[in-house]
């Protein structure tokens, strides 16, 4: 199997996006049938190249017939490979119900931009360079504030600004990390930087990687760089927001973990440190708790049902983060497993929230009071995705929650224990503000709808749905393929290996 | 010549001011002016990473090939690519906010940030 084709992956929804406004000239509706058999096409070809490489073993694609570290290249590991399935499965799900909205005058320029986002998103989990990195997440975050703005009312726009805003400086702090990891170590290639990176001087490895957090936290909405997200969520239309948490901050995960973990970090006993006089870890577990108890007392005070999937897809990112801190291979299966679980339940929750906003005409929650008794079905499906993220047993997030749990009680610290018990603690907030708004939806009340629901919507919100239920009840579905992709992570040297050739280790 | 160290320093006080202006500011305009203060900055920053003191341009001529290959002295141009990109893509951030900024404008009649709230 030629590994060049992989580059298809990126090419072709770039290629495709740029097309779009010649689509656009024969009919507004083919440009959205366009994205979604682009979706298609990444998503099927993905998957082929998901099973070749947990068969066979990470594979790379070199660009251009430049060795590795002078030239550069995709790294196809199953992680990567896995997250791109996710990335591209979700943008496919949220184009299909693109389709069935009718009154949009945008719609090519949108599909377009769309288009943009995901294969941006699908770089950065592929890509083996620092710099392709930052051009990659520059690319998403433009693109993310064009989605945003879309709407085009007051609120979005301010929610856009909000965005470019955090991620200017995000990436200012980024490009300096990669100025200074250049500056000493002389390459980009992710690579190499991870074989050489414990050469720098201590306080100034610390230094990059504090300055690296701008440019990522940023997309994948943790503490001191989320302050965009209520806004930037409430401000753009509910199915952007499918993409918004279930595309952009998987990809902002990715660059934490193999940044932090594979490329900055040292293995030492059953987990990995990330390097410098800083102890990261730490600070790592502390974001993860600060994040998730911000976002679930916010959501716990907010009425708008768009602002709490907002603050619940932030502290989901937190435990995550909390994970990813932990630095074992239980702990980071279980980030890994949580993430999709996350990608999947957000976008089924985002999804049918659009439908009842639609269907409602506000996103009070209170103005959807007894919504459940007239379409029972979207609200089952809505209760589906909120016990997914919950973690109630037998849905998905049980299963990625006690994968963390187990992990952080492995590591057996006090500290660890003691942050575990705030995780805990903000998941029982979760899971009352959530029954909160099932409640209210089952609750005996009247209501008047306005829209009818284009079946499109409807099999979206099912297939989805029915990824949640299977991997509840089957939760082993996937194991082979997690316990692999954090593998990948946890085995540096295999990593460097891949790239470089055996030769650099003598 | 001014050594290095002068354009690191230029180049960290430049983002700082940079910073200062979007944390403090409260017309979009300025916050718009001082983020692309911080990105010169970090132009500035890279540029400077892969500079050489008495460097030529990295570019192979004859005149050169005659000096001999090792008295040459090239800067890096490596960091030179990448503040290219960096200044493209500064370009289309600054383009897109400002479009958001005439966009805020239309709708709120202001381009103070405070004065925003109320209307949706």
């Amino acid at each position: 199997m030629n590994m060049n084709y992989a580059l298809l992956l990126i090419a072709v929804p770039l290629a495709v996006a740029f097309l779009q406004p010649l689509f656009g000239m024969i009919g507004k509706k083919i440009t959205k049938w366009v994205t979604f058999l682009t979706f298609a096409f990444n998503f099927a070809y993905a998957i082929s190249l998901l099973n070749f490489v947990t068969a066979n073993g990470p594979q790379i694609a070199v660009i251009g017939n430049w060795r590795p570290p002078f030239g550069i290249n995709l790294y196809l590991s199953t992680l990567s490979l896995f997250l791109a399935t996710i990335i591209y499965f979700v943008g496919m799900i949220v184009s299909f119900y693109f389709i069935g909205i009718k009154d949009k005058k945008i719609d090519d320029k949108l599909s377009l931009v769309m288009l943009l986002v995901v294969g941006a998103a699908g770089a950065i989990v592929m890509t083996g360079d620092l710099f392709n990195m930052f051009v990659f997440i520059e690319i998403l975050s433009i693109g993310t504030a064009i989605l945003i703005a879309s709407r085009d009312k007051g609120m979005s726009y301010k929610g856009a600004l909000k965005y470019m805003i955090f991620g200017s400086i995000g990436s200012a702090m980024l490009l300096f990390a990669i100025g200074f990891t250049y500056g000493t170590l002389g390459t980009l290639n992710l690579a190499e930087i991870a074989l050489r990176f414990h050469e720098i001087n201590p306080t100034l490895a610390s230094f990059i990687v504090l300055l690296f957090t701008g440019g990522v936290f940023v997309e994948a909405e943790l503490f001191p760089f989320n302050m965009w997200v209520p806004d930037s969520y409430e401000g753009a239309s509910p199915h952007i927001n499918a993409i918004l948490s279930g595309v952009v901050s998987t990809a902002g995960i990715y660059a934490i973990m193999r940044v932090f973990m594979t490329v900055f970090g040292i293995n030492i006993g059953d987990k990995i440190l990330i390097y410098g006089k800083l102890n990261f870890n730490a600070i790592l577990i502390a974001i993860g708790v600060i994040t998730t108890i911000i976002g679930e007392l916010s959501a716990l005070t907010q009425k708008d049902i768009k602002k709490i999937l907002a603050f619940s897809s932030m502290a989901q990112m937190g435990v995550i983060a909390f994970a990813i801190g932990i630095g074992n291979q239980t702990a980071l299966t279980g980030g890994i497993f949580h993430l999709f679980n996350h990608a999947i339940s957000k976008a089924l929750l985002f999804l049918v929230a659009a439908m009842i906003i639609r269907n409602v005409g506000s996103s009070n929650i209170d103005d959807m009071e007894g919504f459940g008794r007239h379409n029972k079905f979207l609200a089952i499906i809505f209760a589906i995705g909120a016990f997914g993220i919950i973690g109630i047993p037998f849905f998905n997030g049980f299963w990625s929650k006690m994968y963390i749990i187990d992990g952080a009680v492995m590591r057996s610290t006090p500290w660890t224990y003691f942050a575990l018990s705030f995780i805990l603690g903000a998941a029982l907030v979760e899971v009352f503000y959530y029954f909160r708004i099932i409640y209210k939806m089952f609750n005996d009340k009247k209501i008047t709808t306005k829209n009818r629901i284009h079946p499109f919507a409807y099999i979206s919100v099912i297939l989805l749905a029915i990824v949640v239920l299977t991997v509840g009840i089957y939760p082993s579905l996937f194991s082979n393929i997690l316990n692999s992709a954090s593998a990948g992570i946890f085995d540096r040297v295999h990593y460097i290996t891949t790239v470089l050739g055996m030769g650099v280790l003598r | 010549m001014i050594s290095s160290i002068f354009f690191y320093s230029t180049a960290f006080v430049l983002f700082l001011i940079g910073l200062f202006g979007v944390l403090t500011r409260k017309n979009i305009i300025k916050i718009l002016v001082s983020l692309s203060i911080t990105e010169t900055a970090v132009n500035l920053f890279l540029v400077t990473v892969g500079y050489i003191k008495n460097g030529k341009a990295p570019i192979l001529t004859n005149t050169i090939g005659s000096i001999g290959m090792n008295n040459l002295k090239f800067v890096d141009p490596l960091p030179q690519a990448l503040v290219l990109t960096a200044i493209v893509i500064g370009l289309g951030t600054t383009a897109l906010s400002l479009v958001i900024a005439i966009k805020l404008y239309k709708n709120y009649g202001t381009l103070n940030i405070t004065k925003m709230g109320g209307k949706r």
